[in-house]
């Protein structure tokens, strides 16, 4: 039963497990500290390998590009739900704010067969995981361009029950100088405002668990228009539901788990038009061990996805239906072997891929002060058309086949400890192609979705982490480096806002109660457009924090002082879009914890 | 070369400057030369070397001092002679005279019609009683000409990212994002329209939204016009007044266009100084006969403004969603609707003459142009989805029905301009990075294709 048990655990994860030969990151710490008042989005630009495309000031649209992939080919899930929105395709990663989450995990690369449609470049996955006994937070910031952010966290759990709950308030006016013909003004129209509530409740029942979450997101902004634009008034409103009730059950034959979704979307642009997407998705999965060593994962996704677009046409709604199998087999304790299926559809969808993954690790080094693992996967991956490429009135195509990924790749992971110092390296190389992208190109006077291109990426990542410590000081840094060349098939020409190289450090002091962060991060040059006859120049963006604890017994109030954009870069991420210059943030943070 | 000469001459006694000469002026860079020879006699009148300076594309500045004289020798006249030929340059060449000498004085002079691109060989002469004497020759090169095609390229509306890009029609030489280059900031916005108005280019943009005033030659601006505007669309002036239209407000629930208005432009200040309220979205303005005319896209009349009151005057019903309007050599004025008609109206009544219908445009944003001789009208017309071709139709002012096929055919054709019995065609690109332009002799037939800036729409040439 003991085993059964930690087997019902383990089973959120369920990328881990079945992902040998994956690479999975989970983001620094001290960086996730410092941008607690922040979005994922920042926190990703500041502290990970992936390019954000954004207008750079905070609250603005931000997307993801995974290993030099575009924004939709990457996937945001929350409780085994993904929630990119399903008329446009992607997430925006302004409107996540990273007080809610705990743990953000990259996995990087081809993913479909655990995640579905669209995890072609990369999943950005959200998890908030509950430590049992009694937690509080509280955080207040203030800093400049008008930003005020409040976050506030409550939970209590014992082994049987528990209940958890977030709020933020973020408020930011964005009103920097711009530099404009030798002249400068206050950045206009680039207020943003955001407010989010997360809810979560557990309770176990002998060997089953029933779980309710709930995710209520609301971001509230102008859209910021490019330099120079001074009466832009574009306006955007997005309001998000996300709930989610799942079931785990671990029987004799092997350990069971249902959950029920549903997601409301809705954004509204310019206070007229609005954009809704209610969808109510269905996980069942069973997982057990037919022999030893070998354990098995069959399970079923259902999205039925109802659209309100006055722009579609006569579209009541959509079905999506998966089936996976997932297998890992720990052939002995040195390799380990994963081999998935999934088979996805789609309504409207005639061509069904079949979608297979086999990866493979070995730990050629086992040692007391050295590990060495090395791994092989090959996987294919797919991405349905989104409601707007299929149902937008005029041009919809619902003719459109997925995207059609496949990658091969191979990651090398070294540990070497001792005493006083701890060195983590890890190395990975991948090639990528993708045909069959979608593209909206004009079809006589209006604009249709067509499979017109095919991309092949070619990258490495590379990431190092050393920890050392000395007495009461103890020191940490932690680099990341990504290289992708990633090029249209037919123009030989790198994929706009895709840089070839995007590295970040993040190098913590601590001594005593004292802590020092420094931050920075590398973004090289992008092209603006598939010719690239067009570039904007690279940029680096650093941060500095100093910060210092105060203990009494539970209780640890922390005043943290810190320095945006340090060296005071003027930059663009995005093509005209003007960058906030070197500015400050004090933040007061007190924290409750208590084991039971 | 004799036409050259000839308007050299002409234009010497403008640009010819004499002063008295002074050890002040003396450029103490300049070598004076050895007294120059007459008919084998060396003679104490001495010149400077001559300098050219602000050499262009076309004309060029020299100067040099006539630094002593000799009372041996009457000067009966003093200048430049000019050469492209003779590296020697007699006063068989082209000559610029400054007349009977006295006294020590720096001669002047502007070169002007000279051609691109060209080596010219200079020097200063005296002619006396006893004959010529010359100064040392020194060479220049004038600049390539100047570009004669500017290409609106009117950039991706979320990047704005609009340029102008020129392409140099005798060299095939082309430059990008020359405004940019100009003035070391790009446009940043959608460039809606851009016509040449007294020397200066005049873009209309929106997103932002904004008149930019350009030199039309260096591409430097000149002024920026950017309060008084909600998504404008076209320019059109008499005199000192501008019209410049305006879209307004996109209802986001209904798609339609509100609180469109015109903006009235003082181009002496270049400050919006009034605007008329509109109950329909307008798009073209057309100055003509000293009248604005305004095609109400968003209705079926086009609106004459008499621009001393600045009211209605005249309202004609044409086809719905009237767009693009030029003028032909007869004074007619030829509207495309976007409803596919092309209406002709007689320029002094104001009257529909005729409205040919079945005309294959674009549906939006109508693009039409007229030929030189005023007798030819060119458009850009699509095929229906899921078709993806598009074509340039010719249509001559004397046709009373719609051509009957096209005259060009290819993809992404979006813009069209007409120069020197060239027709321009712009090509999107299927809006996937930087377009193109393609060249077509007016037969249809291509000549060649070269690069432009993000969604080339238009043309200005110069």
């Amino acid at each position: 039963m003991a085993q059964r048990d930690s087997l019902l655990l383990e089973s959120v994860e369920v990328a881990g497990m079945y992902a040998a030969g994956a690479k999975t990151t989970q983001i620094d710490s001290a960086a996730r500290a410092i941008h607690q008042g922040q979005s994922i989005g920042e926190l990703l630009q500041a502290s990970s390998s992936l390019y954000l495309r954004t207008y750079g000031a905070e609250g603005q649209l931000t997307s993801v590009s995974f290993r030099g992939t575009t924004p939709n080919q990457t996937q945001v899930s929350w409780k085994g739900i993904d929630i990119n929105s399903q008329t446009l395709g992607q997430s925006d990663f302004s409107s996540i704010p990273s007080f809610l989450f705990n743990t953000v995990s990259l996995h990087h690369g081809a993913s479909s067969t655990l995640f579905g449609s669209g995890a072609v470049g990369g999943v950005v996955d959200l998890t908030n995981k509950m430590q049992s006994g009694l937690f509080a937070q509280l955080n207040q910031q203030i800093g400049s361009f008008g930003k005020v952010f409040t976050g506030v966290k409550g939970q209590f759990s014992t082994s049987g029950w528990g209940v958890q709950i977030a709020g933020v308030h973020n408020r930011v006016e964005n009103n920097f100088e711009v530099d404009y013909r030798g002249d400068s003004y206050e950045q206009n129209n680039a207020a943003s405002s955001l407010n989010a509530i997360t809810g979560e409740a557990f309770m176990k029942f002998g060997s089953s668990k029933l779980t309710a979450s709930l995710w209520l997101n609301e971001h509230d902004r102008e859209a910021q228009p490019i330099i120079g634009f001074l009466n832009a008034q574009d306006h955007l409103l997005d309001r998000n539901f996300r709930s989610n009730l799942s079931f785990e059950a671990a029987l004799s034959p092997g350990y069971l788990n249902f959950s029920l979704a549903y997601v409301d979307d809705r954004q509204t642009y310019n206070h007229g038009s609005v954009t809704n997407l209610k969808r109510l998705v269905f996980n069942g999965e069973f997982e057990f061990e037919p022999i030893r060593n070998w354990r098995s994962r069959v399970g079923t996704n259902f999205t039925h996805g109802s659209p309100a677009v006055s722009a579609y046409e006569s579209v009541a709604s959509q079905i999506r239906w998966d089936a996976f199998l997932l297998n890992q087999w720990k052939t002995t304790e040195r390799l380990n072997i994963t081999a998935n299926l999934r088979l996805p559809y789609q309504e409207f969808q005639d061509k069904i891929p079949l979608v297979p993954s086999l990866g493979a690790e070995y730990l050629f080094i086992e040692g007391s002060s050295r590990d060495l693992s090395g791994a092989v996967k090959a996987a294919r991956s797919f991405r349905f058309p989104t409601f707007n490429n299929l149902y937008w009135s005029p041009g919809g195509n619902k003719d459109l086949l997925p995207e059609d990924g496949y990658t091969v790749e191979s990651s090398w992971n070294l540990e070497e400890r001792s005493s006083y110092v701890k060195l983590n390296a890890a190395l990975s190389a991948y090639m990528t192609r993708i045909s069959e992208m979608i593209v909206w190109v004009p079809s006589g006077s209006f604009w249709s979705p067509q499979n017109v291109q095919t991309v092949r990426v070619s990258g490495v990542e590379a990431e190092l982490s050393i920890a050392k410590s000395y007495k009461q000081w103890s020191w940490r840094i932690h680099g990341t480096y990504a290289y992708n060349h990633s090029e249209y098939a037919e123009l030989s020409t790198q994929l706009p806002y895709v840089p070839f190289h995007k590295a970040s450090v993040v190098t913590d002091l601590k001594w005593l109660n004292w802590n020092l962060t420094y931050l920075e991060s590398f973004t090289g040059k992008r092209y603006t457009e598939n010719t690239n006859t067009v570039e904007l120049p690279a940029f680096l963006l650093a941060q500095l924090s100093l910060g210092h604890d105060i203990h009494l017994d539970d209780h640890v109030v922390n005043m943290t002082f810190q320095v945006k954009n340090l060296w005071d870069e003027t930059y663009q991420n995005y093509e005209l879009r003007a960058t906030p210059g070197r500015h400050y943030l004090v933040q007061i943070n007190y924290q409750l914890s208590k084991s039971l | 070369m004799i036409k050259n000469a000839f308007f050299i001459k002409g234009i010497v006694a403008v640009g010819m400057v004499l002063s008295l000469w002074s050890c002040a002026d003396s450029d103490p860079e300049e070598v004076i030369l050895d007294g120059i020879t007459i008919e084998t006699q060396i003679t104490k009148i001495k010149f400077s070397q001559v300098v050219v300076s602000e050499i262009t594309s076309s004309s060029a500045f020299a100067s040099a001092d006539l630094v002593s004289l000799d009372p041996n020798f009457e000067i009966i006249e003093a200048g430049y002679v000019l050469s492209p030929v003779n590296s020697l340059p007699t006063d068989t060449d082209i000559k610029m005279v400054f007349g009977e000498i006295e006294e020590p004085v720096k001669i002047e002079s502007e070169l002007t019609a000279l051609d691109p691109a060209t080596v010219y060989y200079i020097r200063a002469y005296v002619e006396t009683s006893s004959g010529f004497g010359y100064g040392n020759p020194v060479a220049f090169t004038t600049d390539d000409a100047m570009a004669d095609v500017v290409v609106i390229n009117e950039g991706n509306f979320t990047s704005g990212d609009g340029s102008f890009s020129t392409y140099n029609s005798l060299t095939g030489e082309v430059e990008l994002s020359v405004f940019a280059s100009a003035n070391g900031f790009p446009v940043a916005a959608t460039i809606q329209n851009a016509v040449i108005y007294n020397d200066a280019i005049y873009a209309v943009t929106n997103a932002g939204d904004k008149v930019e005033v350009i030199n039309s030659e260096t591409f430097e601006s000149e002024a920026l016009i950017n309060s008084g505007f909600q998504n404008p669309y076209s320019f059109a002036a008499i005199d000192e007044k501008a019209y410049v239209t305006n879209w307004g407000v996109l209802n986001t629930e209904t798609y339609a266009w509100e609180g469109s208005f015109i903006s009235i432009v003082d181009l002496e200040s270049n400050a919006v100084v009034d605007s008329i309220l509109l109950a329909v979205q307008p798009q073209h303005v057309l100055a003509y006969n000293d009248h604005f005319y305004v095609s109400n896209v968003g209705g079926s009349t086009i609106s004459v403004y008499d621009p001393a009151t600045n009211g209605v005057i005249e309202t004609i019903e044409v086809s719905f969603g009237p767009d693009k309007m030029v003028v032909d050599v007869n004074d007619d004025i030829w509207v495309m609707c976007t409803s596919g008609t092309l209406v002709k109206i007689d320029g002094e009544t104001n009257d529909v003459e005729l409205t040919i219908s079945e005309i294959n445009g674009s549906g939006y944003n109508e693009r039409m142009v007229i030929s030189e001789a005023g007798d030819v009208l060119y458009y850009v017309g699509t095929s229906a989805w899921p078709d993806a071709t598009t074509y340039v139709y010719e249509l001559a002012i004397t046709e009373t029905a719609a051509p009957e096929s096209e005259l060009i055919s290819g993809e992404n054709f979006y813009g069209v301009g007409i120069s020197n019995e060239v027709i321009y065609v712009t090509d999107h690109n299927a809006y996937q990075g930087n377009g193109f332009v393609h060249r077509f002799g007016l037969d249809g037939a291509e000549i060649n294709t070269f690069a432009a800036g993000r969604i080339p729409s238009g043309f200005v040439f110069r």
